[in-house]
């Protein structure tokens, strides 16, 4: 810009010279020499006037290109206004500059606010959340929707299927608003994703929901519906049958009438244990059952559950092997610990082959847990059925486990009783066969 | 990939690659589950997995038309005829991957109604082995990863012999118990789909190099001249 005010001042500084040497000629004719001098003259003045203006405007100009330059450099700094008369031109264009400079440092925090909040939200769901553009590169991948993915990195702007190869994904991202298709990831978790909204043309926001603990909430309460219907239905049709039997004159016949009477007071028992059972839960799951929290002997806690057992072991011929160090001391309720080793024991008794064994053992695992282990070497439990054995009427083998006369809430109500007391307990297989319930306790601290 | 100014071909290129990396995940998942299966006698998983593979054959037939149509009205040259090429290849490796994973679960239904074997034979290893492989094949294919392609390349030799003492295992537990040929059978079946399904990734792996590297490494001994 200076350059070629510079010369558009050279050339009316030729100019000036021009009109100064003709209007001389004309004012002193004759004279040539006199009239070039003049003209030389009025041009150097034009020239060492203009470069007086010019540098003065140059200053000016660095002055306030210096000023816009350290303030894009720092939005904080303000634009200085150089001290002028208001309609001074330098003076409006700082003023201008400093106005578009303020703005664009306002706009730019607010956008810096709005990129840290969604952050923040983006962080905090625990839904995944994937934001994709329309090349399907990744805008956004929060901490959940790594986590779900097994992605340990930020990629922002690679493609994701860099990252995510599973196929539904790839079918939402083309689909429309609100799609969304349930998938089981590798690692065996159940996933919904659904296309949240579309954004910036083609991008797209797709929501992910770990859906394995509901899923599996849904399947343990309809078989939970199917099964104590099941469970209750059978001693009333027992109970029934027997009952019409006795009415439609089978009283007159002593020794009938005493196994129909025998069939219905096994019968009515069996349904009290479960009422008892099923109490006993709801009383758990509520929080009423009030568990003392005191040093308990394990050794005296194991002899007198074996009590409880060994006419079961004696009719099956099982022999029952204990080993429990005299001195451990675990913390808990010693009502609801013997209600645990009565039901992990009779169970090991009753599941194990005939003329099987089992063993009690118990040791310390760290400084302040104690775990108790009953083993048996019967047939033992497929993988599919150990872990859900501790759900309420959950059976294994149905046939069998009513055979030997459970209600199906023993080992629910182990489990309640051992969380209850700050505690554990967990089922794996036995080597070579045979299952392992292990239960674990906090170990008391003796003074 | 090569930029292109087409942006249609570009597209249509970045669909072929994202389809065949989805099936070859499908791929990996069907194995998976028909493990689960297998471990976990579970009739209805390996069901599913069965009738999950008309999603394999499914994607085949879609992937190849996709293929076919940018040969077709694309002409491509260079870096991307040999990805299409390389893809018509991959995606029948993928669906014979498919195939035997279905085969797995049919096994797994099969053993499921004879009595367990007393001892554990570990086909969890080799399992694990070949689904590492794969998902690092999948990995290669989708980053171009030629060097992570040969490593697969040559860890194909540890499935092979992991398939063989496995195979010796089984044979001696006939030789000790006859009676129990009935449920060693599958077994060996599933030994062996395991193992072809390790062949085909190692194609995979091979058919990644030559993408990425315009160099044939089949049929060759690891370390000549590709």
């Amino acid at each position: 810009m200076i350059r070629r005010a510079r010369f558009i001042a050279i050339l009316v500084a030729f100019g000036a010279a021009l009109i100064a040497a003709l209007v001389w000629r004309f004012v002193a004719p004759g004279n040539a020499v006199h009239a070039w001098a003049v003209g030389l003259g009025a041009g150097v003045v034009a020239l060492v006037a203009s470069e007086i203006v010019l540098a003065s405007v140059r200053a000016t100009l660095a002055d306030l290109a210096k000023s816009v330059q350290d303030s894009a450099r720092d939005t904080s700094r303000p634009i200085p206004i150089p001290d002028a008369p208001p309609e001074d031109e330098a003076r409006r264009l700082a003023e201008w500059t400093g106005f578009l400079a303020a703005d664009a440092d306002r706009s730019h925090k607010a956008l810096a606010r709005e990129r840290v909040l969604l952050q923040a939200v983006a962080e905090g769901l625990t839904q995944g959340v994937i934001a994709v553009d329309g090349d399907h590169k990744v805008e956004l991948l929060n901490d959940a929707a790594r986590g779900m993915l097994g992605v340990t990195t930020t990629p922002v702007g690679e493609p994701l299927i860099e990252l995510v190869r599973i196929p539904e994904v790839f079918a939402l991202l083309d689909s429309e608003q609100n799609a969304s298709a349930e998938v089981q990831l590798q690692s065996g978790h159940r996933t919904l994703i659904r296309v949240a909204r579309k954004w910036g043309g083609e991008g797209r926001v797709l929501l992910l929901e770990d859906v394995t603990a509901m899923r599996h909430l849904e399947r343990v309460r309809r078989d939970f519906v199917a099964n104590v219907s099941h469970e209750l239905r059978t001693p009333v049709a027992v109970i029934r049958a027997n009952a019409e039997t006795l009415l439609a004159g089978a009283m007159s016949d002593p020794k009938f009438a005493t196994r129909l009477v025998d069939g219905l007071h096994r019968n009515a028992e069996r349904l009290a244990r479960i009422i008892a059972d099923l109490l006993d839960l709801a009383r758990l799951d509520a929080g009423q059952y009030r568990l003392e929290s005191v040093p308990v002997a394990l050794p005296t806690a194991v002899t007198q559950a074996l009590t409880a057992v060994e006419t079961a072991a004696a009719q099956r011929e099982v022999k029952v092997a204990v080993n429990v160090p005299e001195d451990l001391v675990v913390r808990g309720d010693a009502k609801a610990l013997d209600q645990i080793l009565v039901n992990l024991i009779d169970n090991a008794v009753k599941y194990t082959r005939p003329a099987g064994n089992v063993w009690v053992e118990a040791r310390s695992v760290s400084d302040d847990g104690v775990r108790i282990e009953v083993r048996d070497d019967g047939p033992g439990i497929s993988a599919k059925h150990r872990e859900r054995v501790f759900e309420r009427f959950y059976r294994a083998d149905p046939s069998r486990s009513r055979e030997a006369g459970g209600t199906g809430l023993g080992l629910s109500i182990v489990k309640h009783l051992a969380e209850s007391m700050d505690g554990k307990v967990g089922v794996a297989p036995n080597e070579p066969t045979g299952s392992t319930f292990w239960l674990q306790l906090p170990k008391a601290v003796v003074a | 990939m090569n930029a292109h100014t087409n942006k249609e071909f570009e597209q249509e290129l970045r669909t072929l690659r994202e389809r065949l990396a989805t099936m070859g995940e499908r791929a990996a998942t069907q194995i998976a589950l028909a493990m689960k299966a297998l471990v976990d006698q579970d009739d209805e998983l390996a069901r599913e997995v069965i009738a999950n593979d008309m999603h394999m054959d499914r994607d085949e037939n879609e992937i190849d038309e996709l293929a076919l149509q940018i040969l077709a009205t694309r002409q491509p040259v260079a870096g991307d005829l040999r990805f299409i090429t390389m893809g018509l290849k991959f995606v029948v490796d993928l669906e014979r991957i498919g195939d035997l994973a279905a085969g797995i679960a049919k096994r797994a239904l099969e053993l499921n109604r004879l009595p367990t074997l007393d001892s554990r034979i570990d086909l969890g290893s080799l399992a694990n082995l070949v689904q590492k492989n794969l998902n690092a094949a999948l990995d290669s294919f989708v980053k171009r990863d030629a060097d992570r392609a040969t490593a697969v390349i040559a860890a194909d030799i540890e499935i092979d012999r992991m398939n063989a003492s496995l195979f010796s295992a089984l044979l001696a537990h006939v030789a000790t118990d006859p009676a129990t040929v009935t449920r060693v059978l599958p077994l060996t079946s599933v030994c062996r789909y395991l193992e072809r399904i390790g062949d085909h990734v190692k194609n995979l792996s091979e058919q990644v190099v030559y993408m990425v590297r315009a160099r044939d490494v089949r049929h060759r001994q690891l370390g000549t001249k590709g």
